[in-house]
């Protein structure tokens, strides 16, 4: 019996460790919230006089220890911001060069596409251009031809008077030839006319 | 017109002359004859009284000078021209 004794005492003893080991488990693992009762009984009597005092403080320290807690995992967040920073780096370092050659190429072909479509803008206005000059030239050549003539067209009136265009006039030569002033114009020749008589 | 015929030989190549009776009883021959007579190396027209009006011809003996243009140059009527004023107004034309 006496094993047995032992044993039941045995079993006691680790059911009260058990037991203890549950509460101190459940007192670490509840918190202290729940702690108020049973804590109260296994710790000191006079914390729960204090507690109410230190939960009011550790309720602010453990929002502080939560906060505490918050701030591992905001070292953790900025921890990981690093790394997505790095991933950041990294993707700037894979986007640069992707977006280099391919913005680089990308907008290279667009600013040349861009500037070939200005180009074409130019190239019109310098099309135009080249047609001007292409169409000074022959501007040039009637307006050569014009001044050569004018002279020419703006006669003077028809008149008798120095200055003015003679009247047309045919005369039949004393051999019957005629002779006209339009012959003479025709080649540029000065004409005398003397007006005679035999007396 | 023997002044004319004084300069006449220095200009005939590029100056045409022409001498026109004023006088419509003058016939071609008569013309003719007086020309020979005279030695006027130009030719010689008959009576046209329309050009003659048309020049504005009143005395006798007249002379008219149209450049090649057939623009009036000169006209004086009368004797009193020397050979200076012909070439100098022939000059004018073929200058």
């Amino acid at each position: 019996m006496s094993t047995r004794d032992i044993h039941t005492a045995g079993l006691l003893r680790l059911c009260v460790l058990l037991v203890a080991a549950a509460l101190i488990i459940g007192v670490a693992a509840c918190g202290q919230t729940d702690d108020s009762g049973p804590p109260a009984t296994t710790i000191p009597p006079t914390q729960p006089a204090a507690t109410p005092l230190a939960p009011t403080s550790e309720s602010e320290s453990t929002p502080e220890g939560s906060i505490s807690i918050g701030t591992p995992d905001d070292a953790a967040s900025l921890t990981l911001e690093p790394t997505v920073e790095g991933s950041l780096e990294r993707e700037p370092q894979v986007t640069p060069p992707a977006l280099l050659p391919g913005t680089a190429e990308a907008t290279a072909p667009a600013l040349r596409d861009a500037t070939t479509p200005e180009s074409e803008g130019p190239t019109p206005t310098d099309t135009p251009e080249p047609q001007p000059p292409a169409v000074v030239p022959p501007t040039d050549t009637p307006t050569p031809v014009p001044p050569t003539e004018e002279p020419r067209p703006p006669a003077p009136p028809t008149g008798n008077r120095v200055g003015q265009s003679a009247p047309d006039f045919e005369v039949t030569t004393a051999d019957g030839i005629t002779r006209s002033l339009t012959d003479y114009k025709q080649a540029n020749q000065p004409v005398v006319l003397y007006f005679f008589a035999t007396w | 017109m023997q002044t004319a015929k004084s300069v006449y030989p220095d200009y005939q190549d590029e100056v045409a002359f022409i001498a026109v009776d004023v006088d419509p009883s003058e016939s071609a021959d008569t013309i003719i004859s007086y020309a020979e007579r005279q030695g006027y190396p130009w030719e010689m027209a008959v009576y046209h009284g329309d050009v003659q009006s048309a020049f504005g011809i009143s005395r006798q003996p007249s002379k008219v000078i149209i450049d090649g243009d057939g623009v009036i140059t000169f006209r004086a009527a009368g004797r009193s021209h020397n050979a200076g004023q012909w070439r100098e107004a022939l000059d004018a034309v073929t200058a």
